[in-house]
C-alpha cells in the first residue's frame, strides 16, 4: 500500500483567542488533487502553511510522504513546492534571477535549471521579459513566477493557495491542465480555491472548512449524496454546508 | 488645507509607525500616540529636574561658573541647529525605506487626499515621532536660561527648536519626493550599469542634504570661509541661531528680521516638498531590464571561496539587494555622511593653521573605523528583516539557520573587509604612516568590520521586522538602540588593545606589551567576539526558522 502524501491527525492552530484550526484530521492519498474549500477565515490558508511547517500546530501532527513535518522541516521542504496567496518575491531581482535563486536553494544541477526555467517561461508566456525586474511585473505576471518557482525542482506534494488569482485566461488553463498531467505522473496537488467551477472540475476530493473545522470530505458526488442535493451545483452545496444558503435578502439590503 | 484632515492623517501616520511591529490580537494597548505625549512629559520633568540640579551646583561654585555660563549660552544658541541636524539624520534613517511597490499602493494616494495635507501630516507625524528629543533639549535647555536669567529667551529657543524640528521633518519629504524622482528617471532603462548609477546618484543626494544641514561642518565652514555665524546671514539654515544670538545681545530688530525669516524658510520649504510631492505623487514601480544575455546558469564564483550553493544563491540575492533597492541606499549613504562630516572641518584652512593635535591622516583613519563599523553593524542588522514580507521564501525553501546566518553575514564581510584594507592603504600612503601604524590600522580595521558584521547579523536576527508599513525599518526599535550599544561596546573592546599600547606608549612612556602583542589581542578578542555573535545569531535563526510571522 502506498505512502499517503499528506496525514493531518488531531491538528489546532489558535492565533491568541482565535481558533484558527480546530481538531482538523486528514488524509490525502498520492497523486490526487485535493480541494480545500470554505469561507474566508475558515483556516485554509493556516492548514497549508502548517503542511508546509511554515506554522508550528499547536497540538497534533503533521506526515509528508510519511515524513513528520515539525522535527524534519527541511526535507518535507525540498519535497514540496508552494505558491501562496499573494506571493511577496524579491522585487529588485529579475524573474529569471528570482527562479536562478529557487532553482539553487532547491539545489538543482545547472544543465537542469536551464532546460526547466527555460521551459516554464516559454509555457507560460514569460519569454522577453524574463531579464526584468519583478517591480515592473504585473499581478498575473508574478503569480506565474510563484508557480514556476513552485514547480522547478519537480515537487513531491504541490501546495497552491488560490493559485489562479490574477491569471489570465490562457495561463489559468495552462496550470490546470499542468496539475492534471502531474497527478498524472502521482505527484499530489493541494490546492483552495474560491472558483468553485474550478474545484468541481480539477478535484478528485474536497474538503469544506468552516470556522476550523471539518464540515464535509470526499468527492462531489459523495459530497451531494451527504447533503441530499443529488444533481445541484457545487456551489449551492457548498453555500448550504456552510450555512449562507439564501443571500437574497442581503443582495437587496445592500442595493436600498 | 482642511486642519482635521492633517491631524486625523497625522495620527494615522504615527499609528502606523508605532505598531508596524505588531499585529492583529497581540496589539499592545501601549502603542498610541498619546503613549509618546505622556513620554514626552515625564522625560522632560526628568532631564528638567537632573539639569536643574547640575545648574543649582554649578551656579554655586565661582570657578566652575564662567565654563558652565558659556556651556548654556552656546547651547541655548545652538540647540535648533542640534535639532535639524537629528531629524534629518533620523529620517534619513528610518523614514526613508518606503518601497516603490508599498508607496504605489498605499491607500492615500486613492484618497481625496491633497499634497499639501499629505506632507503637512507626514511632517507632523515624523517630527511628533521623534519629539521626545526635542523634550530632552527642552528640559535641559529651561534651567540653563533661568541660571542666566533669560527665560524668555528660552521660550524662543523652544519655538525655534520645534521649527527646526519640523524643517527637518520638511526636508525629509523633499528628500522623499526627489529620490522617487530618481528611481522614475530610470524606468525602463536597460542595462546593469543603470542600477549603479541609480544608488550613486540616491547617494549623493542623500549625503549633500545631509551634509548640508550638519551643523558640524556648517558651523566651522562659517567660521573659516565667513568669520563667523555673524557674517552668515544669508545662509537660512543658521537663522534660528542668529535669531538666539541676536536676542542676547539685545538687538530687538534683528531678533524680528531672523524670526520672520526662519519661519519664512520652513514655508518655503513646505512649499517646495509640496510641490514635490504633487509631482512625483505616486512613484512608478521601476522596471529595468537587467540583461538581454541568454540565460546560462553556471557555478558560482563564490562557492570557489568556500560557500555552499545555498549560501552562495542568498547571498547573490542580498548583493543585489544592496545596488538596486532605493531603501538600502541610506545605509550607503550614513556611514559616508559620518566619515565626510568628521572630516570635512579638518580640511578647513582654519583647522590646518591652528591645529596642532592629530594629523588629517590619522583622524581620517579614526573616521574611517567608525563609517566602516557603523556600515558593517547597519547593514548586517537589518539583513534580515529587509527580507520584509518576501520572507516566506525563505521559509519555504529548504534553508538551515547556520546556512541563513552565514548567508547574511557574507555580503557584509564580502563588501566591508577589501574596503577598509583598500581605504587603509590609501590612508597609510597618503599620510607617510610607517609601516608598523599601516600593520595595526589594517589588523584593527579589519577586525572591527567582521566583529561588527557578526554583532550585526545576531541584533539582526533576534529583533527583524519584517513588516512593510510605509515606514519600515527592518530592525525593531529596541533592536537598534541595542545594536548601536553593543556595537559600540564590542567595537571599543576591539580597539582597546591598541589603545592601551598607545596610552602606555606615548602618555606614559611604558612599553609593557609590544605591538605584535597588542594586535594578537585584537585578533583574539574578534574571534571571542565573532563567535559568540555567531553562536547566538544561529540559535535565534532557527527559532525564527520553525515559524513563520503570522
Amino acid at each position: 500500500m502506498k505512502l499517503p502524501a499528506l496525514e493531518m491527525h488531531s491538528v489546532k492552530k489558535n492565533f491568541g483567542a482565535i481558533m484558527a484550526v480546530k481538531d482538523l484530521t486528514l488524509t490525502v492519498s498520492q497523486g490526487t488533487v485535493h480541494g480545500l474549500l470554505g469561507p474566508n477565515g475558515s483556516g485554509k490558508s493556516t492548514t497549508m502553511k502548517m503542511i508546509l511547517g511554515l506554522l508550528r500546530p499547536d497540538a497534533g501532527n503533521i506526515k509528508v510522504y510519511g515524513v513528520d513535518v515539525m522535527s524534519n522541516p527541511l526535507h518535507v521542504k525540498s519535497m514540496v513546492g508552494y505558491v501562496p496567496e499573494s506571493p511577496r518575491l524579491y522585487e529588485f531581482l529579475t524573474g529569471l534571477e528570482y527562479l536562478d535563486f529557487v532553482a539553487d536553494v532547491q539545489n538543482l544541477p545547472p544543465d537542469i535549471k536551464k532546460e526547466r526555467v527555460t521551459e516554464f517561461l516559454d509555457a507560460l508566456e514569460l519569454e522577453g521579459r524574463e531579464n526584468e525586474m519583478i517591480s515592473g511585473y504585473s499581478h498575473g505576471m508574478k503569480q506565474k513566477i510563484a508557480i514556476i518557482g513552485a514547480l522547478l525542482h519537480r515537487p513531491k506534494l504541490l501546495i497552491m493557495d488560490e493559485p489562479l488569482t490574477g491569471l489570465d485566461p490562457r495561463s489559468a488553463r495552462i496550470v490546470k491542465d499542468l496539475i492534471q498531467k502531474l497527478s498524472a505522473e502521482m505527484v499530489t496537488t493541494i490546492f483552495s480555491t474560491h472558483v468553485l467551477e474550478i474545484a468541481e472540475a480539477m478535484c478528485d476530493r474536497i474538503t469544506i472548512l468552516y470556522q476550523g473545522d471539518v464540515l464535509a470530505e470526499g468527492t462531489v458526488p459523495e459530497l451531494r449524496e451527504r447533503a441530499g442535493m443529488p444533481g445541484s451545483s457545487l456551489e449551492d452545496l457548498f453555500l448550504k454546508l456552510t450555512g449562507s444558503g439564501d443571500i437574497r435578502p442581503i443582495v437587496e439590503a445592500l442595493v436600498k | 488645507m482642511r486642519s482635521r484632515i492633517v491631524i486625523r492623517l497625522a495620527s494615522v501616520l504615527a499609528i502606523s509607525q508605532l505598531r508596524s511591529t505588531t499585529r492583529g490580537a497581540s496589539l499592545s494597548r501601549l502603542r498610541r500616540p498619546l503613549v509618546i505625549a505622556v513620554i514626552d512629559l515625564v522625560v522632560f520633568a526628568a532631564v528638567f529636574a537632573l539639569a536643574h540640579f547640575a545648574f543649582d551646583i554649578a551656579s554655586d561654585i565661582p570657578d566652575l561658573w564662567p565654563l558652565a555660563s558659556g556651556f548654556a549660552k552656546d547651547t541655548l544658541q545652538g540647540l535648533p541647529a542640534l535639532m535639524l541636524s537629528f531629524t534629518v539624520l533620523a529620517g534619513l534613517l528610518f523614514e526613508m525605506s518606503q518601497s516603490s511597490q508599498f508607496a504605489s499602493s498605499d491607500i492615500v494616494n486613492f484618497l481625496p487626499i491633497s499634497s499639501s495635507e499629505y506632507v503637512s501630516a507626514s511632517v507632523l507625524s515624523t517630527s511628533f515621532i521623534y519629539s521626545v528629543v526635542l523634550s530632552i533639549g527642552l528640559a535641559a535647555t529651561l534651567p540653563m536660561a533661568s541660571s542666566l536669567r533669560t527665560p524668555s529667551i528660552w521660550l524662543l529657543v523652544a519655538g525655534l527648536s520645534v521649527l527646526s524640528f519640523l524643517l527637518g521633518s520638511v526636508i525629509i519629504e523633499i528628500l522623499r519626493a526627489a529620490v522617487n524622482r530618481i528611481s522614475s528617471a530610470f524606468y525602463r532603462r536597460s542595462g546593469r550599469a543603470t542600477l549603479v548609477v541609480r544608488l550613486l546618484i540616491t547617494v549623493l543626494v542623500l549625503v549633500s542634504v545631509q551634509i548640508a544641514f550638519n551643523p558640524n561642518f556648517l558651523f566651522a565652514f562659517m567660521r573659516t570661509f565667513l568669520g563667523g555665524l555673524d557674517a552668515s546671514w544669508f545662509i537660512p539654515m543658521v537663522w534660528p541661531s542668529l535669531t538666539i544670538i541676536n536676542a542676547f545681545r539685545g538687538l530687538e530688530v534683528n531678533v524680528v528680521l531672523y524670526g520672520v525669516g526662519s519661519v519664512s524658510f520652513l514655508l518655503v520649504m513646505l512649499w517646495i516638498g509640496v510641490r514635490l510631492r504633487a509631482a512625483y505623487w505616486v512613484p512608478v514601480d521601476v522596471s529595468v531590464k537587467v540583461s538581454s544575455s541568454v540565460y546560462t546558469p553556471r557555478r558560482s564564483a563564490l562557492s570557489r571561496v568556500g560557500f555552499g550553493t545555498v549560501e552562495s544563491a542568498i547571498i547573490k540575492k542580498d548583493l543585489r539587494s544592496m545596488v538596486r533597492r532605493r531603501e538600502m541606499a541610506r545605509f550607503l549613504a550614513v556611514p559616508i555622511v559620518i566619515v565626510i562630516a568628521m572630516l570635512l572641518p579638518f580640511v578647513l584652512p582654519s583647522f590646518s593653521e591652528t591645529s596642532s593635535g592629530p594629523s588629517f591622516y590619522e583622524l581620517a583613519a579614526v573616521a574611517l573605523f567608525m563609517g566602516m563599523g557603523i556600515f558593517s553593524l547597519l547593514i548586517s542588522m537589518t539583513s534580515i528583516g529587509q527580507e520584509g514580507s518576501a520572507i516566506w521564501n525563505i521559509y519555504s525553501l529548504p534553508i538551515d539557520s547556520r546556512t541563513l546566518v552565514r548567508a547574511k553575514a557574507a555580503p557584509v564581510l564580502l563588501i566591508s573587509i577589501p574596503a577598509a584594507a583598500a581605504m587603509t592603504v590609501l590612508i597609510s600612503l597618503f599620510g607617510g604612516f610607517s609601516a608598523n601604524a599601516f600593520f595595526a590600522a589594517l589588523v584593527v580595521a579589519i577586525c572591527l568590520v567582521i566583529e561588527e558584521s557578526f554583532v550585526g547579523v545576531a541584533v539582526g536576527t533576534a529583533f527583524p521586522d519584517f513588516s512593510e508599513v510605509p515606514r519600515s525599518r527592518f530592525v525593531t526599535v529596541t533592536g537598534s538602540i541595542l545594536g548601536m550599544i553593543v556595537g559600540a561596546v564590542a567595537g571599543l573592546v576591539i580597539l582597546s588593545p591598541l589603545g592601551i599600547y598607545t596610552l602606555l606608549r606615548q602618555i606614559f612612556h611604558l612599553t609593557l606589551f609590544t605591538l605584535p602583542t597588542a594586535l594578537a589581542a585584537t585578533i583574539i578578542l574578534t574571534a571571542t567576539l565573532v563567535y559568540i555573535s555567531y553562536r547566538y545569531a544561529v540559535s535565534r535563526a532557527f527559532k525564527l526558522l520553525r515559524e513563520a510571522p503570522t
